[in-house]
């Protein structure tokens, strides 16, 4: 199948065909790219070599882009991907969205001006988004060109290891914590409380 | 100056308004009720056009009828000869004579007259059409003295309807009136024959018939006597009329009274004389017509009637009860009614004396249908039945009512009463609107069995004395078994009602009487009301073992259950004990012990009556999943198995573990938010079920004040997690023989941007678990500042989203906690609320719709059901509850009404057959006022102004506690909800259709009603059940295994499985699927997968959202798009990329996935 590559509003599509599974015949996903421009002055530096990509597909990870963009072209390296899935999270406890796709909230902001932390630098991105830094400039520019040119979709293979779907992932009880790595981040926190209710006595 | 111009015109004016007010108030209780009634009775009138028409047919019939010529005497075989060429029989009563030494004869009627509530011009519309009654009155010169004894005029009116039949049916369709002709019991009244004549469109042949068949109204022609053909006094209610021979009686006086026979003959003799009573009260009562309508309605929307079979108590009896109680009725004569009073006041007087004047057991209403007599008054004497006794004509009006529709028409008054003194709600619907005729949601149980087997067991018993005084078998076989169970039951039941499941069919005029066939499809019918707090107790005390007399009673009537034992109170009483069980309310086993000692032949197992009965409530409660436990502590009580208590003892266990813990700040509280902490969990609590969804019971821990807290929100949760890992390793080592096990998993779903919350899991070492999370006193505080920085801050406004996150956090912290409290008072209120609530959880998750409506939503709809009952009483079994719950839904129309609960604890106090059991502190706690019933209202009227369709918040369900109305329901779908009411109405339907009311409900039904209609859904993913292995997760759910052989020999669960192994890997797939697309797609899961029957597949569905079928493409759309066919530039929702996304995550678990095209 030709694939159609016609640009809208500045943005690439990415063809990635999916393989029949289960019942469902092999079909075709499409990610929209562009170079990333970031409005951070900070991160101005980077946008020069990552790749802005919307309607990104679940187990996203840089295993798996690696694999998929090395299919357009060898030579460009990736060296980080950064995902925003539009994932929410509170649908399980409640019904109807909680979460808006169009807004960032920094709830910790929020509630204290000065000493709230900031969003990470992936909560940043727009919901149901990624940004592919390759190793240089030339990395994406030499992807970019060559994107242009494929003929057909780019195959997504999902069968390593690092990539749990089935049963394996899901037997999973979700977010449980290391109780050792937990106790040493937040101790210092008690610690804190404790000093604090000291002082108050 | 001008000012206080003003000021007097306004005062005038409200005191002008306040007069009307208050004189409505009086009259009809508020101006919104008087609309109301207004209405009511216009729609109720008859259509003039329909009694035009039905005026020219009865002239017609009048004339016709005046034509029939006169018969000689005939002697008996004459007589019977007389209609050997037609298809006409004489419908004789029982006992069918063959011989009779008097002539028997037609000639014209003295009188026709219309009687009965077409003649009154009282008569409503109603569903199965309007009868309009006539009677013929024989010529006097017909009757003897001596006829009213042993069936003399019975016989004698059964020739003159049967005479008149034949006539009619040949002059009739002569004089273009095709009709067709049918016998029928007046009344049920096997005594009173009488005929019905209907049009009959099919027999016309030309223009010019007269044909009725359009108003459905049918004539019934009744033979009556003149007014005085006998002595009254010779037929009241104590005199025996009908002389037979018996080996046991030596002479007249022993013989029984016949009250049914002399009433159903006296009044034979006042059918135009009670007309002519009544009319002279309603032309001196403008509202009597009025009020008369209303009871005709009250009456029949609770399946009461004048006939036999229904209560024996119709409107003829309403409209006499009233004229006497205009007339007096008091204890000193006092008039109950005044002759100026509207038709609200006429209705709820005469309701009112029905709810509190005994006129059963305790007293009695005398009064005198003489016109200008006036003597009606309350005497403290009771007969023991229910009597409004006539001293003119000697005759009881209330000769078709029994102690049981006495005791139920009772019920429904003071019912009503408290439903007419509500000045918080208005009631019209429930008092007036709301139909309670179905059997399945009438009582809290219904036992039926098959009429014919009765019969085959007790037809020996219905001897000759029997036969005078009950007339009939079925009236035997009714009170027998009546008796027995009130005896039986005593005070665990508040009413039985005991009646056949159809009227007496009419017949062909053809036949004496109807066929014996019809017996072969009846079943006898034993409505019970329960009182929940006393229908399961285990013990049936007796009289003390001292007392001989007393005791060789009880023995005699219990048999071998029967037994001494002794209390701990040291009394030693003759008593029953009776099993428990986990299906069955302890009422239910009661009854079918007695009715097997009572009315079957106990010497031979195969005749036993409970081989054949019929308990439907048992196959609800049976659907409640039964817990993984041995054998022996299986048989539970079904209102508080002991599991709920056990989990209660090991949640009080921990908190007092953790109130002992040394840490830098004292735990305060713990405070339980779980559904099986409230015994409101569809399964029940198991030691170390991990399976079960319900395993962790959610907490919320409270420490002491401390105004140290972080001041800002990540670091409040990396504290409050820090003070969680210092109880969980405190309670692991001090505690280690109690606690297993305790690991912190992170809380992201509950509010929504704050993903740091973390939640403390327990495993306790006697199986139980608990999900502890921290509240402390800066949570709310800051949230609130949140808002408030979002609101200045600028950019697109946050407000909202911190808003909601501010909402979700209070739901979860604060007001899952109050309604818990609620709830959980409420359920050891309502002895039946719990096991309700479980069985309505579990059909909603059959119906894949439980994941989308918050639990505490499902409870609260459920208490509707218990703290607003009416017109039914608060349920007494899990059918009725269930039923009920499913009856409101169908009827609720949640877009224009709000749902208000009262969660006070003083319902029914009026009801209640022993109010001195609640406390007093019970009594007077405070219910919901009128002005807090109007705020929320208020609130419910803004909601809808800003949302109409119920987008946001489809179910408004207010209580004191949530004046807001939405703290539970925002967010549901709109497409849920609606799919709820029609579920419901669909279940109602199709219950109301299955068979008799209130004879079986098949066990194919119940399983179609708990089965999901998957043709319904865009998307069915089918996942692997062998991958899943259903087996196993229905074992670590707790739940007992489905086609086990041996009950006995069922290991229970004794260890914790491996945390993974007894996740539910569905749910976590689905949750994953409503996180990623929940946007697009209404996702659908069975929360209790254990449940799913093995032998099919488990299923996810989904409903594709509308509405994203193009937008323009741009950064942020969180969905998986493709480009459309059509515009530049536009997008749309790619479903099948969804389902393939579906599919990839979805692994080896999936089977297949179906889409619908």
């Amino acid at each position: 199948m030709p694939v159609d590559l016609t640009p809208i509003k500045g943005f690439l599509p990415l063809p990635i065909a999916i393989p029949a599974v289960a019942n469902l015949p092999p079909s075709t996903h499409l990610c929209y790219i562009k170079p990333h421009m970031s409005k951070d002055p900070s991160e101005q530096a980077d946008t020069t070599k990552s790749l802005f990509l919307i309607n990104p597909l679940p187990l996203w990870t840089l295993d798996n882009v690696k694999k998929l963009f090395r299919q357009v072209n060898n030579a460009s390296h990736i060296e980080k991907i950064l995902i925003r899935e539009a994932i929410d999270t509170s649908r399980v406890s409640s019904n109807g969205s909680g979460v808006n796709y169009d807004l960032h909230i920094n709830l910790s902001k929020l509630t204290n001006e000065d000493y709230g932390c900031e969003l990470e630098e992936s909560e940043r991105l727009p919901f149901g988004s990624s940004v592919i830094t390759f190793l240089d400039r030339d990395g994406l520019e030499l992807f970019l060109s060559s994107v242009k040119k494929i003929k057909k979709a780019l195959e997504w293979d999902v069968t390593n290891s690092s990539s749990e779907t089935g049963l394996q992932r899901y037997t999973r009880i979700p977010y449980v914590i290391d109780r050792k790595v937990a106790e040493k981040e937040v101790a210092k926190t008690l610690i804190d409380f404790q000093q604090r209710e000291k002082k108050a006595e | 100056k001008p000012q206080r111009t003003k000021l007097a015109k306004r005062q005038k004016l409200s005191a002008h308004d306040l007069q009307v007010a208050r004189e409505t108030a009086e009259l009809f209780k508020s101006n919104i009720f008087k609309l109301e009634i207004d209405e009511l009775i216009k729609e109720l009138k008859l259509k003039d056009s329909h009694c035009l028409l039905i005026e020219k047919i009865l002239h017609k019939l009048h004339s016709i009828i005046q034509l029939i010529p006169q018969s000689d005497p005939l002697a008996f075989d004459d007589a019977v000869a007389y209609f050997d060429s037609s298809n006409v029989s004489i419908p004789f009563p029982d006992p069918k004579p063959n011989f009779l030494n008097y002539p028997l004869q037609y000639t014209a009627p003295d009188d026709v007259s219309l009687i009965g509530s077409f003649g009154l011009k009282t008569g409503i519309q109603q569903k199965n059409g309007m009868s309009v009654d006539v009677c013929l009155t024989m010529q006097k010169s017909l009757i003897q003295q001596k006829d009213y004894l042993n069936y003399r005029v019975l016989y004698k009116q059964a020739f003159y309807l049967a005479y008149l039949t034949h006539h009619l049916s040949i002059l009739a369709p002569q004089h273009n009136l095709p009709i067709k002709l049918t016998y029928d019991y007046h009344n049920g009244n096997k005594l009173c024959p009488s005929l019905v004549i209907s049009s009959d469109p099919e027999a016309s042949s030309s223009k010019k018939d007269l044909l009725f068949n359009k108003t459905n109204f049918s004539i019934r022609i009744l033979i009556g006597l003149p007014f005085g053909t006998f002595e009254s006094k010779k037929l009241l209610p104590d005199r025996n009329c009908i002389r037979i021979q018996n080996s046991s009686v030596t002479s007249i006086e022993d013989l029984p009274p016949t009250p049914l026979y002399n009433a159903s003959i006296l009044s034979s003799t006042t059918y135009s004389y009670y007309l002519k009573y009544l009319y002279t009260t309603k032309k001196s009562t403008e509202s009597f017509k009025d009020a008369a309508a209303l009871g005709k309605l009250w009456l029949s929307q609770r399946g009461f009637s004048s006939n036999v079979n229904e209560g024996g108590f119709g409107h003829f009896e309403f409209n006499m009860l009233m004229a006497a109680l205009l007339q007096g009725g008091g204890t000193s004569s006092n008039k109950i009614l005044l002759h100026g009073y509207s038709c609200y006041q006429l209705f709820k007087g005469t309701i009112r004396y029905i709810a509190t004047q005994d006129i059963c057991d305790d007293g009695h209403l005398s009064f005198s249908s003489l016109i200008g007599d006036n003597k009606s008054v309350y005497k403290k004497s009771g007969f023991n039945i229910p009597t409004v006794f006539d001293k003119n004509t000697k005759i009881n009006l209330l000769w078709k009512m029994s102690k049981s529709s006495y005791s139920i028409l009772k019920k429904y008054a003071i019912e009503t009463m408290d439903l007419l003194n509500d000045v918080v709600k208005d009631r019209f619907n429930q008092i007036f609107l709301t139909n309670n005729t179905n059997s399945y949601l009438k009582y809290d149980s219904v036992v039926s069995m098959p009429y014919s087997k009765l019969i085959e067991l007790n037809e020996d018993k219905f001897g000759s004395l029997e036969k005078i005084s009950f007339v009939t078998l079925e009236n035997y076989l009714c009170n027998k078994i009546y008796k027995i169970l009130l005896e039986a039951l005593d005070d665990r039941v508040y009413q039985i009602d005991v009646h056949l499941s159809q009227n007496t069919p009419s017949w062909s005029t053809g036949k004496r009487k109807p066929s014996n066939n019809l017996n072969n499809s009846l079943h006898l019918i034993i409505g019970l009301f329960f009182n929940p707090s006393e229908s399961d107790k285990r013990v049936t005390k007796g009289p003390l073992h001292t007392e001989k007399e007393l005791g060789e009673k009880f023995v005699s009537f219990w048999g071998d259950k029967a037994q001494v034992r002794r209390y701990k109170d040291t009394t030693v009483q003759w008593s029953c004990l009776w099993d428990v069980s986990p299906t069955d309310s302890v009422v239910l086993t009661i009854v079918k012990y007695v009715l097997d000692r009572h009315m079957s032949n106990s010497a031979n197992d195969s005749h036993l009556l409970s081989n054949d009965i019929i308990v439907n409530s048992s196959k609800f409660t049976s659907l409640l999943p039964s817990p993984l436990v041995p054998h022996s502590s299986n048989s539970q009580p079904l209102i508080l198995p002991q599991h709920f208590i056990l989990l209660k003892n090991s949640f009080d266990e921990l908190a007092k573990d953790l109130l002992a813990l040394d840490l830098t700040l004292k735990v305060r509280s713990l405070l339980p938010t779980s559904p099986s902490l409230r015994n409101t969990s569809p399964l029940l609590p198991v030691p170390f079920a991990t399976g079960n969804p319900d395993f962790y019971n959610d907490c919320v821990l409270q420490f002491e004040s401390s105004s140290r807290w972080p001041d800002e929100i990540n670091a409040l949760e990396d504290t409050k997690t820090a003070f969680l890992l210092k109880v969980c390793s405190e309670l692991l080592e001090k505690n280690s023989d109690e606690y297993i096990d305790a690991y912190i998993v992170k809380d992201k779903s509950s509010v929504p941007y704050n993903s740091n919350i973390s939640v403390l899991r327990i495993l306790k070492s006697d199986g139980y678990g608990f999900a502890i999370r921290v509240i402390t006193e800066n949570d709310e505080f800051l949230y609130l500042r949140a808002i408030e920085s979002a609101s200045k801050a600028t950019g697109p406004s946050q407000l909202a989203s911190v808003e909601l996150s501010y909402i979700r956090f209070m739901q979860k912290y604060i007001n899952a906690v109050k309604h818990h409290r609620s709830i959980s008072i409420l359920a050891t209120h309502f002895p039946y609320y719990s096991a309700t609530v479980r069985l309505f959880k579990l059909w909603l998750d059959s119906q894949m719709i439980l994941n989308h409506i918050p639990e505490e939503v499902v409870e609260l709809i459920v208490l509707q059901s218990f703290v607003d009952p009416a017109p039914y009483g608060v349920p007494g079994s899990v059918m009725a509850g269930f039923l009920r719950v499913l009856s409101f839904l169908s009827k609720w129309n949640w877009r224009e009404e709000p749902l208000i609960l009262d969660l006070s604890r003083e319902f029914n106090g009026n009801y209640e057959v022993n109010p001195d059991k609640e406390s007093y502190v019970d009594r007077i706690s405070d219910r919901l006022d009128l002005t807090t019933f109007q705020t929320i209202n208020q609130s419910f009227t803004k909601l809808r102004e800003s949302d109409p369709q119920g987008v946001k918040v489809p179910y408004f369900i207010g209580t004191k506690e949530d004046i807001s109305g939405k703290v539970w329901t925002r967010g549901i779908s709109l497409v849920i909800a609606s799919r709820l009411t029609s579920l419901s109405r669909v279940v109602l339907d199709v219950l109301s259709k299955n068979g008799q009311n209130g004879v079986e409900i098949s066990d194919q039904f119940i399983k179609l009603i708990f089965t999901p209609a998957l043709k319904d859904y865009d998307v069915v993913i089918k996942l692997d059940s062998a991958k899943l292995n259903s087996k196993k997760l229905r074992r670590l759910s707790g739940v007992l295994p489905t086609n086990i052989k041996f009950k006995n020999l069922v290991e229970p669960l004794t260890r914790y499985e491996e945390a993974e192994k007894s996740s539910d890997p569905a749910i976590n797939y689905y949750k994953d699927l409503i996180s990623r697309f929940g946007e697009v797609v209404v996702w659908s899961v069975r929360k209790y997968g254990g449940l799913v029957d093995a032998n099919s597949d488990r299923v996810i569905t989904g409903l594709v959202v509308p509405g994203n079928q193009s937008r323009k493409f741009r950064v942020g759309i969180a969905y998986p798009i493709q480009p459309t066919d059509g515009g530049k530039d536009l997008v749309r929702l790619d479903v099948e990329d969804v389902l393939k996304n579906c599919a990839v995550l979805g692994g080896d678990m999936i089977h297949t996935i179906e889409q619908k095209n």
